[in-house]
């Protein structure tokens, strides 16, 4: 990973049900994204049909294998392709490497979508779009008619803090943490999660940020109207509030305006990690 | 080497990495010196040790070590009599760092032939850099025997003899030949090494007696080489100018076969500027000095780092991209401290390593130094049951001098083997894992990659996976852990082990982790 690259970064949240499938409409959607800057090759990992989550595949016709990193990808898109045309995937990720990448943690792009627990993510690097606002319309306009968007936010992070693993509450652990963990296993347990990881749970259990609660303040986010109502938004103070789409809005901040948003937030108690609301 | 010569180095190493690896608290490091050198301590000669090691732990304590009295009496008690020898090597080594960092003496044009910067290395402990001898040299010199110089066998022709510098040029062939052979001499000795490394890594056993020798031999057959170098440099000074170099001209064996690209890259460029000074030469002849001084430092900082040397040298021979790799993969090999890694860093850049082959290596090297490390501390059961008594959940479980766990009834075998393809740090890691959970005691199994979740819980699962490693507690519940390989897709990893986690009963599901290797070290 190149030092300091920074990332443009738009997660959406949206309702999902059990074995909710992808449809191959996202994939051409992703495509376009892609092809746009002339990314590739584009590789991808998926679960569902005969993917495993563990592989990594190319997303091109067989034949166009790639060995790279002492392993050999498969191309399988048209594999990929059949199994969404059969509603076979619930999770898919797509991503391009940056030139002389070393793994596949360092991506110019990246895409993913899985059904459980209602996720989307798009990361670009900051040159290609440099607005979190900017990507978070696109990421929508990519959703749009295939998933119910309930919420979304925009921000960026060096690719280096992993803002994928971000989006999803997920944090990676260093060696001294592991063997903690197999250590003292009863206080690893009680310990004290981060912040990420508190997100991480809110996905995987209540939810309740597709019912009103806010993760944080933004530089950009999507709101329903139960976050409109939850933090009494209307009429806005903080920022530019504006309609994205029925029943959605778009809530636009600066840098400047963020602390403040975060405290107005806060105090309408529409933080989904604060207390009283855990 | 000497029992306790033996057991000072390595009280050496262990006080290098505590020091380089502050997070380990003071406790952790008594116990794990204690394990190091059980088997040595009761030979340990008597020593006036005592004045230098509470100057040494003030020195930590002011530096943000926490050493409790508790810990530093323990300690002291159980070093007392301990020839602390490390005391003034400490100093000297992170001299030498310095001064190799900082390079500027301009060497004594009035002194000596022999007289090449005193000050600069007259501090490597046991070689007195002033006063070379050397006839005895070569003589020590593996390999060498007079005569065998071409100069000598095949041009002492009465004009050559007649020539200015004759004997000089003499004593450079015969320096050169020494060289030579020293060089292969420690080539074969890093083989050696990493092969002994690679059946530590391989098969978990160490043989400390060997790795220590060769340590030696390594560390020896430096010190001779720096001082063959040395003395050739002084020997330049009673050559005619147009000779000096004489040696080295491009296309002999010698020049072909001695030298690093980088080494010889400089000697070309001074070959072409033979009218130059003398004070370039030696400066030139410095900057091998502390190329091979900071090697040389690297090696007096930890036993294995001395792997690192060596696959220096040999990356070096390899040359070029394969020589680089060859150089990133087996720095894995090295266990040496951050300094001597940065010391390595700084020879690996001067043998023409590029900055990603060198983070690389430092990387890997850390790695292994921090699990070594955390290996080596105590697990939570035994740091908190009392002394004498068998911790909880675990029987009496022995840990032999070279920190083997011994398997029993509570410290399961581990099931299962490594999946391959698999990178080496992906291994070490998996391997370190598995065997620190068998370790604790806390776990009734441990699986290790090729065992599956269902065929480990005996429960279905319809989306089956392999973690890289699972272990059922003692409670009851499940642990996985997964490593990153450079294919996969971290946050996928995670979800995976989440999904599979969601599948278990609520009673039995334990914690996950992901380990990017990249970042094992935080």
């Amino acid at each position: 990973v190149i030092a300091g690259q920074i990332t443009t970064s738009a997660a959406l949240y949206f309702e999902s049900e059990d074995g909710q499938s992808i449809l191959p409409l996202w994939l051409e959607r992703a495509r376009a994204l892609f092809a746009q800057y002339d990314l590739s090759p584009i590789f991808f990992t998926a679960s569902g049909g005969d993917f495993l989550l563990d592989d990594c595949y190319v997303l091109a016709q067989a034949g166009g294998a790639i060995s790279k990193w002492g392993e050999v990808f498969a191309a399988r898109g048209g594999d990929l392709a059949n199994a969404l045309h059969n509603g076979d995937l619930e999770l898919l990720g797509l991503d391009s490497p940056r030139a002389g990448a070393d793994n596949r943690g360092d991506w110019r792009a990246k895409l993913s979508v899985a059904s459980t627990p209602g996720k989307i993510y798009v990361g670009v690097d900051e040159d290609l779009i440099p607005d979190p606002s900017a990507l978070l319309r696109r990421a929508y306009d990519m959703a749009k008619g295939l998933f119910n968007v309930r919420y979304g936010i925009a921000y960026k992070l060096p690719l280096a803090q992993n803002p994928d693993c971000y989006a999803s509450g997920f944090v990676t652990s260093s060696v001294s943490e592991v063997f903690e963990m197999i250590r003292h296993r009863d206080q690893w347990g009680n310990r004290k999660k981060n912040p990420v990881e508190l997100w991480g749970d809110e996905l995987n259990g209540r939810r309740r940020h597709l019912a009103g609660l806010f993760r944080g303040a933004y530089p950009a986010s999507i709101l329903s109207e139960s976050h409109i109502q939850t933090a009494a938004l209307l009429p806005c103070e903080i920022g530019n509030l504006s309609e994205l789409d029925a029943s959605l809005w778009l809530w636009e901040l600066s840098d400047r305006d963020l602390p403040a948003a975060e405290e107005f937030l806060k105090a309408r108690a529409a933080l989904f990690n604060q207390a009283g609301t855990t | 080497m000497e029992l306790g010569e033996q057991a000072a180095k390595r009280l050496e190493d262990a006080v290098r990495r505590w020091q380089l690896e502050r997070r380990l608290v003071a406790t952790q490091f008594v116990d794990a010196a204690q394990t190091w050198f059980a088997a040595a301590w009761p030979k340990m000669p008597d020593g006036d040790w005592r004045p230098g090691f509470d100057a040494l732990l003030a020195e930590w304590r002011t530096q943000g070590v926490q050493v409790t009295a508790d810990s530093k009496q323990k300690f002291a008690d159980w070093l007392a009599g301990c020839e602390l020898r490390m005391r003034d090597r400490r100093a000297s080594i992170l001299e030498w760092l310095d001064r190799a960092a900082h390079v500027s003496a301009s060497p004594d044009e009035g002194g000596t032939p022999n007289a090449v910067d005193p000050g600069l290395f007259g501090k490597l402990p046991a070689v007195d850099w002033g006063h070379i001898d050397v006839d005895k040299l070569l003589h020590e010199a593996p390999g060498f025997r007079f005569g065998s110089s071409s100069v000598r066998s095949s041009s002492s022709s009465v004009a050559e003899e007649d020539r200015p510098g004759f004997k000089a040029r003499q004593r450079a062939e015969d320096l050169l030949q020494a060289m030579r052979s020293q060089r292969e001499t420690l080539e074969s000795l890093a083989t050696e090494m990493t092969r002994a490394v690679e059946t530590v890594r391989d098969t978990g056993e160490l043989d400390v007696a060997k790795l220590d020798q060769l340590a030696e031999g390594v560390r020896a057959g430096f010190v001779l080489y720096g001082k063959l170098l040395l003395a050739f440099a002084a020997n330049q000074r009673n050559l005619p100018p147009e000779d000096r170099n004489a040696g080295f001209a491009p296309g002999t064996p010698d020049y072909q076969e001695q030298f690093t690209p980088g080494f010889r890259a400089r000697l070309r460029s001074q070959a072409k500027a033979s009218e130059r000074k003398w004070a370039d030469d030696a400066e030139f002849y410095r900057q091998e000095l502390v190329w091979l001084n900071a090697t040389k430092t690297t090696l007096d900082i930890a036993s294995f780092a001395i792997v690192g040397t060596g696959v220096l040298l040999k990356a070096g021979a390899i040359g070029g991209a394969e020589g680089l790799k060859y150089l990133a993969i087996q720095m894995l090999q090295i266990a040496g401290g951050i300094a001597g890694a940065a010391v390595a860093a700084r020879g690996a850049r001067a043998a023409g390593a590029s900055d990603t082959a060198v983070e690389v290596g430092l990387r890997l090297a850390f790695l292994w130094l921090q699990i070594r490390a955390l290996r080596a501390a105590p697990t939570a059961a035994t740091q908190t049951a009392p002394k004498g008594a068998a911790p909880a959940n675990a029987s009496q479980k022995t840990i032999d001098p070279n920190d083997t766990v011994v398997w029993d009834e509570n410290h399961p075998l581990i099931e299962g083997v490594i999946d391959s393809p698999r990178s080496p740090e992906h291994k070490f890691l998996q391997d370190a894992v598995a065997d620190e959970a068998q370790a604790t005691g806390a776990y009734a199994r441990i699986s290790r990659g090729s065992i599956s979740l269902s065929e480990f819980t005996g429960i279905a699962h319809s989306s089956d996976i392999k973690p890289d490693f699972m272990g059922l507690t003692t409670e009851g519940r499940i642990d996985m852990i997964e490593i990153l390989s450079p294919g996969q897709d971290r946050e996928f990893l995670i979800g995976k082990l989440q999904n599979a986690m969601k599948q278990l009963p609520k009673e039995m599901r334990g914690g996950i982790s992901v380990i990017d290797p990249k970042d094992a070290i935080k």
